[in-house]
Order: structure tokens, then sequence, then C-alpha cells
């Protein structure tokens, strides 16, 4: 009865027995293979006897596995690390032996490797690093839109955006913004600010505290009660002192008092383009419903999606359309996330880079990996003797892809140091439109990235070359003749690869030269002005000292003749706003015995006012009538100037002199008409165009234009200083050249341009290298047949043609399969495009030519020197 | 002098990890297989000092390959053990460093006495 009792137990203590042997054998084999196989047999034995003895009641079968598993992970972790170093020893080793090919690699890689790195970094601080808001996820941007009449994005008016924060649920809060500029006078040198206009709800939605006081309160939205200003930290930093006791002091904006509430802290953003110096509340009187100037800013409650803010918001502007059939028509409301709307514009372009340098780093991987097995020639003698001698397979293996690991580290340093260098000298240059650049930083998430690149890149050009390396032994060497150059590597393999670097080079090449022609077809476009040896600057004048239109047309008079008379200037002129200067003011307007365009109809126009001069001074010419006179004054008969776009587009097949025209203040003639201008940017249509006489408007904001023969900015003290005479406390901004103006309009097309040549640059000397280093590889490899040749009589020009036919074929396969890759691929950059398609033929065949001729140049080198070696040398050699 | 200059530069591998140590100790008397070495060290203190498989091991492979200990050529008879567990033995250079190791503790421990930290050794 006793022993029968006991059998069950006795099973179930064998069966646990061979159950904990079982699976330490399996764990064994977290040790190295050579380990393993050289004691894993006697382990295995070790914890069984062990395992026996703890059945015996000796000790807890539980407590022997426990201290068994640690010791197994323990000593596993340093049979591994331990057989690292050796690896890591003799890698260094064998670098150290071939200092050049190892010093080409690391430089091919760290360039990949570095640029890699430095665009990831650009496109995770501008596009993938959230904005610096708590859940700025739940941001969005509102504004309107008219599909009707082809307005895609507009600013809100103040009765619009009033019904949306009164009607709309989605949100926890909207707040509404705009821009403009003050003088700041008393606190040193005048200067202009950038102010924000903002409402009580503004820092509430982006959820920001000030560093220092508070924001606004409900109370101080009402004009006249509107006098207090938050600064920013920059304008505290650098003008206030950096003081905690600037709050409760007045800083004079515009000639008024306005009282220091609060300072934001240096990490604070606006949200929209450009940052701000101040803010002040938003308090202004009710205006018409299309009297666009607000940005509207929401953040929507937890669990409301932006797709369900965009129906919300459309059932309101539906609503706002019936109610105000008039003003409301086809308007309806564009709800963006606030992240797609700050990087949206440069995501793309941002995008096509990060491609594009990847396609960079696989060249320059090919690139290692064609070193690579042109050295394998040499080290095939060596791993065949190791082989020969008992070295396992894996193990070689994994000593080569430790030495590929180990060069891929180094490059990735070395990549490290260029991506720092690189993100410094961006800022540097500082591109106009790339938002958020001050966020690119070279940041443990790239750090990351170019580990893992680094990683990736070691095994993807190690692997082949060690795999092709370590399949043969001594015997095949000796089969072979043992020659170093007889390693079983076909030259096939380092062909196929120099083709896939081809057609990735022949990728990246049509890519930057369609953005190269668009960059230089727009640089090309007519501005419809002359923008050389143009200066502009521009003059905000405060209301508290030009009270009255007359005194700012004062002002405007004298500014422009005492600037006319210094040296070597031609020309001047004043304009309310300067094309490329950034914004205009789009008004519509009526013609005289026509019915006025109803909500269905675009019938708007840039007005600006403008100086008798700003026509020479600006070299916009005259096409019909007459210009402005100096008595085209205030009292004298309204007049206005039309451009030829606003003609084409609304005055098409009538003669427009003497039409009568009202942009609101009033019905005007068209006395003139003059050529048409690019006003925002190069790429978009003239847009129409009408002028009024400055002096009959009397604006308090203009644009000085002069032009001058000498060196434009050469002039910027003299203008510094009449400006000093005339209004001591007015300050002179933006004194810019208007070629500057211009070529900043293009900043980002030449950032594109630049970054994406750069690469395809570097792309074809990499590949120029590849393919010379691969065709030398398979010349040499053929040099005894070529010897054998020679000594039969073969000329050096039939052994060129000979060693030549082959590179021809394998080009055109790359340059096929380039040109198929490119076709498809270019379509992507189809809106970054202007003035030339994906497929342009101009651009596809140059590249082809180009690399064709790269690609010959670098096969002819080593073809000619194969071809001139002495016979009876190689011959003897065997 | 002797030919053999590892034995000269004895001082290079002291102070012995406490494995080592004992490993040679296992086998300063006679040749044993890796689970007798195991079994001697854990009754000599006595369940103190454990070593798994991998420290065994592993130590071992480094022992070898200081020239240490070697593996020995001597079986027992095969109805006694298995045939395929492998023996060791110590090596000249074994045995110098166990004796210099030991040495190296008795000087300690007499220090330990002298400053009263162990009681004052019995006369035999």
């Amino acid at each position: 009865m006793d022993s029968r009792a006991k059998q069950p137990t006795r099973d179930a203590g064998v069966l646990s027995l061979s159950f904990c042997t079982g699976v330490y054998r399996c764990l064994l084999y977290a040790y190295p293979a050579e380990f393993r196989e050289e004691y894993g047999h006697e382990m295995g034995q070790v914890f069984r006897e062990r395992c026996r003895q703890a059945a015996r009641g000796s000790e807890s079968l539980f407590r022997l596995c426990f201290e068994t598993a640690r010791d197994l992970m323990r000593t596993a972790a340093r049979e591994h690390a331990q057989l690292i170093a050796r690896d890591l020893t003799y890698a260094l080793r064998m670098l150290r032996k071939s200092p050049s090919s190892a010093m080409v690699i690391v430089l091919t890689l760290a360039l990949g490797i570095g640029a890699t790195s430095l665009v990831f970094s650009i496109l995770n601080g501008v596009v993938l690093r959230p904005l610096p808001y708590s859940d700025s996820d739940r941001l969005v941007w509102l504004s309107g839109t008219n599909p009707t009449v082809g307005i895609a994005d507009e600013t809100v008016s103040l009765p619009d955006y009033k019904d949306w924060k009164q009607q709309s649920r989605s949100f926890e809060s909207l707040a509404a913004c705009a821009n403009t500029l003050f003088t700041l006078t008393e606190k040193g040198e005048p200067d202009q600010l950038r102010i924000g206009l903002v409402d009580t709800d503004f820092f509430r939605v982006l959820r920001t505290r000030p560093l220092l006081g508070r924001t606004f309160l409900s109370a101080e939205m009402t004009p006249g009660k509107d006098r207090f200003v938050i600064v920013s930290y920059g304008l505290w930093k650098s003008r206030l002192g950096a003081n905690a006791a600037i709050l409760g002091t007045s800083l004079r904006l515009n000639g008024v008092l306005y009282q220091v509430v609060g300072v934001m802290p240096d990490s604070f953003r606006y949200p929209t383009e450009g940052q701000k110096d101040a803010w002040i509340p938003l308090a202004i009187a009710e205006r018409g419903r299309r009297s666009d100037f607000l940005g509207v800013v929401g953040r929507l409650r937890p669990n409301v999606s932006v797709e369900q803010a965009r129906t919300e918001m459309t059932g309101i502007a539906e609503r706002l359309a019936l109610t105000y059939p008039e003003t409301n028509k086809n308007w309806r409301v564009l709800v963006t996330p606030l992240q797609e709307r700050v990087v949206g514009p440069v995501r793309l372009a941002l995008y096509v880079l990060n491609a594009a340098v990847g396609f960079l780093l696989l060249i320059a991987c090919v690139n290692v990996a064609n070193v690579l097995l042109a050295k394998a020639g040499v080290r095939f003698r060596e791993l065949a003797i190791r082989t020969t001698l008992g070295a396992r397979r894996r193990r070689l293996v994994r000593q080569l892809l430790v030495e590929s690991l180990l060069l891929a580290v180094i490059g990735g340093t070395g990549g490290i140091l260029i991506a720092t260098v690189g993100v410094s000298a961006l800022k540097w240059w500082n591109p106009e439109n790339i938002p958020r650049l001050e966020a690119v930083t070279v940041e443990p998430r790239v750090l990351w990235f170019t580990l893992a690149v680094s990683v990736f890149t070691g095994l993807v050009f190690g692997l082949l070359p060690a795999l092709r390396m370590t399949g043969s032994s001594l015997n095949d060497l000796l089969k072979k003749g043992g020659r170093g150059s007889g390693s079983p590597i076909h030259s096939g393999t380092a062909r196929l690869l120099s083709a896939f670097e081809l057609s990735l080079a022949l990728v990246l090449l049509v890519g930057s030269m369609l953005l190269i022609r668009s960059f230089f077809e727009l640089r090309s476009v007519e501005p419809g002005f002359r923008p050389d040896g143009v200066v502009t600057a521009r003059f905000v004048l405060p209301r508290a000292q030009y009270p009255e239109a007359d005194h700012a047309t004062t002002f405007w008079d004298r500014l422009s003749s005492e600037t006319s008379r210094l040296p070597g200037v031609d020309s001047v002129g004043l304009v309310t706003d300067v094309p490329f200067g950034g914004g205009g003011n789009y008004l519509s307007f009526e013609i005289q015995g026509r019915p006025s365009a109803g909500p269905d109809q675009a019938s708007d126009a840039i007005v600006s006012a403008a100086s008798p001069g700003y026509f020479a001074a600006m070299g916009i010419p005259l096409r019909q009538g007459r210009l402005f006179t100096r008595s085209d004054r205030k009292g004298t008969s309204e007049v206005v100037v039309v451009d030829q776009t606003f003609v084409d587009r609304y005055l098409k097949g009538e003669q427009p002199l003497g039409k009568r025209i009202n942009t609101g203040s009033g019905w005007r003639e068209v006395v003139g008409v003059v050529g048409a201008i690019k006003y925002e940017s190069l790429d978009a249509p003239a847009y129409p165009h009408l002028y009024s006489p400055i002096e009959q408007i009397g604006p308090r904001s203009a644009w000085l234009v002069i032009r001058a023969g000498t060196d434009a900015q050469a002039l910027a003290p003299a203008v510094r200083g009449i400006v000093r005479e005339l209004d001591g406390h007015l300050p002179v901004r933006n004194l810019e050249t208007m070629t500057h103006l211009l070529s900043a309009s293009l900043s980002e097309r030449r950032f594109n341009m630049l970054f994406l040549g750069a690469f395809a640059g570097l792309a074809l000397i990499l590949a120029a290298v590849g393919v010379y280093g691969v065709e030398a590889y398979c010349a040499n490899q053929r040099i005894q047949e070529l010897g054998v040749r020679l000594a039969l009589g073969a000329s050096e020009r039939d052994v060129v043609r000979l060693v030549l036919g082959r590179s021809i074929k394998t080009f055109a396969l790359s340059l096929v399969c380039g040109v198929i890759a490119a076709f498809f691929l270019t379509r992507v950059l189809e809106s970054l495009l202007f003035g030339t398609k994906p497929a342009d033929p101009w651009v596809f065949g140059a590249v082809v030519l180009l690399l064709s001729a790269v690609g010959l140049v670098a096969a002819w080198l080593p073809a000619r020197r194969a071809a001139r070696v002495d016979p009876v040398t190689v011959l003897t050699c065997e | 002098m002797t030919d053999d200059p590892s034995l000269e530069s004895l001082d290079s591998y002291l102070p012995l990890t406490p494995a080592v140590f004992h490993i040679l100790l296992a086998l300063a008397d006679e040749e044993k297989h890796g689970y007798a070495i195991m079994m001697e060290i854990e009754a000599r203190s006595r369940g103190a000092f454990r070593m798994g498989p991998g420290t065994l091991y592993g130590s071992i492979k480094r022992m070898v390959g200081s020239g240490l200990i070697v593996e020995s050529d001597w079986r027992p008879d095969p109805r006694l053990d298995d045939e395929r567990r492998r023996y060791y033995r110590l090596t000249e250079l074994g045995r110098r460093l166990a004796v210099a190791e030991a040495e190296r503790l008795e000087t300690l421990v007499q220090a330990a006495r002298i400053k009263r930290l162990l009681p004052a050794q019995e006369a035999i």
C-alpha cells in the first residue's frame, strides 16, 4: 500500500526533473555557439545531477532552478561580451592594417548618415514635434472659405467670429487675434514693434501662463479701456532690462501710454506666422461682416474630433448665410488642426527631402558594400585559411559584421557631428518661410534614429560581403591557384550593386534638376517692375502725433522731397503696400453703371495708395492715360490708376479711361492704366490692382521706395538721418533692397533646391566613385585573361572595348530602371514645380546624358589601365 | 628561475576571483570533473559558496585558456562514470598560483590576528 502511494510521487518527480533539464538544455542556446558546443553537454549533465540531488530532498528544486537561471543569464551575457570584445580588438587591428579603405568607408558613411540625421532633425523639429502648447493636438485654426468666388482661406470678420463663439459647442473656447505694427518710443531708440491684438481667451486657449503678471481681463476689451500690454520675453530682455519691476509701468506705443501687465515666457510662440514683440487687447468697434482681418484659434473639447467640429461649423455657416445672405452667402468655415496650419506648407518638401536623403544613404551603403567586396579579394585568403583551420562560418560572419558595425558606428559618430554642424549652419542661414526653425535640434530622438541608421547600414553593407567571403574553404582557394583576385565573389554582384547605385543617383538628379529648373524658371518671371537699384523702408505714423490725414500727408511730402535730394537718387515714391512686402489690402469695389457684384462673384482688387513718383521709382510702365501728378491732392477731383490685369479682368474690351470706380471711399475716375505686377509671389498669376493718389487718402503707414543709381544699401544712413530730422521718435525698420524682398519670397524654393541639389551632387560623386571601384575590381579580376589576349596579339583598343562592353550593358540597364523609377517618383514633386512638369524630357535627357558620361569615364579609366598591362608580367605571376 | 616566463609574473594574476581559487583548491589533491568540483566547493564552504554551471564552466574555460588547468587524459572505469565527462587537473602554473593566493590570504589573516580582529592562533 505504502509503495503504491509513493509511485505517483516518484513519477511526478521524474517528470519535473526531465522537464527542468529539457528547459535548461534549450536555454543553453543563450550562450555563444562555441561555448555551448564545448561545454553545453557537461553543463546539462551537471544540472541534471543537481536536480536529482534536489529531488532527493537535499534542497528546493525551485531555488535551484531560480539560481541556475540567474547564473545562466549572467554568464551568457559575459561570454557574449568577451567574444564581442575580442572581435572588436581584432576589427581595430584589421582597420589599422588598411587605414585608407577604412577612411573612405567612414567618410562615405559619415556623409550619408550626417545628411540623413540633419534632414530628419529638420523634419522632426518642424513637422513631427508637437506645437509648444499643452494638448496641442486639440488646437485648431478657423478661417473662412468661399469656393464659389475662389477664396480658399480668408481671415474672419468680428461679427462672424462673435457668432461662431456664441453658437459653437465643439470648443472649450475660441480666441481671435490680429497683427499690427506699433511704434515704441521713450525706451532707447524708437522701434517698430510687431503687435498681436488678442482677445481675453487667447492665452487660455493656448494654455500658456505669463512668466510675470497676468493676461488680459474681459473689461479690457472695450475701446478706450484697452491701454494694457503684455510683452514678449525677447522685448523684456532686450529693451526693458529684464526687470520684474516692469509690471505696472507704462510703455509709449504709437504715442499713447500702455500699462505693462504681463511678460510671456521665452518658450511662448505665436500660433501664426512670425513672432510678436507684444500683445494688446483686441478692442475694436464693430465692423462689417466682410471686413475680414481676424485669425481664430480654438481648443476642441476633449473627445470632440476635428470632423465633428467641422460638421458643427458648417451648420453655423449655413445658418449665418440664411440670416445674412448679402454678406455670408456661400461662405463656409475651414477647421484645420493648428499643427497642419503651421507646418502644412513645408511638409511635402521636407518629406521629399527625407526620401531623397534616404536614397543618398542607400547609395552610401552600396558604395561601402562595394569597397568591402573589393577588399574581400584580400581577406578571402585569410578567411579561407581560418575556415580550413576549423573556424566556423558563423563565427567568421560575426567577426566581419562586428568590423562593419564598428565602421558604421564610427561613421555614425561623424554623422552626428555633421548633423550638429549642419543644424547650427541652418539656423545661422535662417531661411525665411521655414516655420519653427528654432525647434530644430539634434535631440535624443534624432540620436536614436542615427544609431538605428548606423546599425542598419552596418548590417546592410556588411552582411552581403560577409556571407560571400565566408562561403568557401582553402580548397577553393587552392583550386583557383591561390590568387588574391580569385575570390568567389562574382563580379556580377558588384556590378548589380553599382547599377542600383546609378539608378538611385538618376532619380535624385532628376528630382533636383526639376527643382533647379523650376527655381530658374521662377527667377526669370518678370515681376512687372524693375527691382534692381530699389531700396524700400516702411514707416508707421502713430495716431497720437499724426491725428489728421493732413499731418501724415505733410510728413510723406517732406520725406519724399528730402530723400529725392540725396546724391545718386533717381526717383522716390511712396506706396501703402510694396510688392513682396508681406500682405496687401484686398477690397471689393463697384464700377459705375454696372450692377454691384453679388456674393456669387468675386470683384476685388489690391487697393494701394501711391505717390506720383512711385511708378517711376518702382519701374512700373504706364500703358494708357496718365500717372498721378502733384495736383492730384485732397479737394481736387478724385482719381484712380488701374493696372493691366484689372483692365483684362473687369474692363475687357472697354475703354478704361474715364470709368468711375468706388472702393468704399467715394467714386474715383480712372485716369491711367499701368503695367501688371506680381504682388505676393512670383508663381501666382498677377492680381488686379487699383492705385489711388496718396495725398487724397492720407494713410498713416507707407513704404518709401527709392531708386538710386548708386549702391542702394549705402543710402541707409542718409535715409535714417532724414527721418531723425523729420521725427525723432520714428523708427526705420524693413530697410531692404527690393531684390532682397523678391529673393526672400523664393527662400523656401531655394532651400529645397539647395538641399536636394547638394544630395544629388553627393549622390553623383558617390556613384562615380562606386562605379570606378567596381570596374577597377572587375578589370583586375580578368587581368590574366586580358594578359593572354594581349599576348596573343589583341590590341589595346580591343581590350578596352572588351572591358567596356559589359559595363555599357550594365549602365544601360541601370539608366532604364532609373528613368522608370524617376518617372513615377517625381510625380510627388508636382506641386513644388513651376514652369516644368515631373516628366520633363529635357531634364530626363540631360540627366541620362550626364550619368552616361560620368559612368563611361569611370569605367574607361580602369579599362585603359587594364589594357596597358605588360602581358609578360601578368603571365609570369601565374 | 624557471624557463616558463608565465611563472615569473604570478603577481599579475593575483588576487584570484573566489570561483577560480575554489576551483584550484578543489583540484589540488586529485583530478576531478566539473560536477565533483562543484560538489566539493559547496561542501567545503558548507553551502555558502554555490556555483551555477555557467559560472563553473565559464571559469574552467578561462582557466584552461590561461594555462592554470588542463583537461586530463585520465578516465575512471566507464562502469563507474560517464565516459564523456571531462576531468581536469592543475598545471604547474595553476599550482603555484594557488599557493601564491593562499600565502597572500594567510598574510592578510595574520594581519587580522595582530589587529585582534581574529583570536590569536593557539600553539599546536
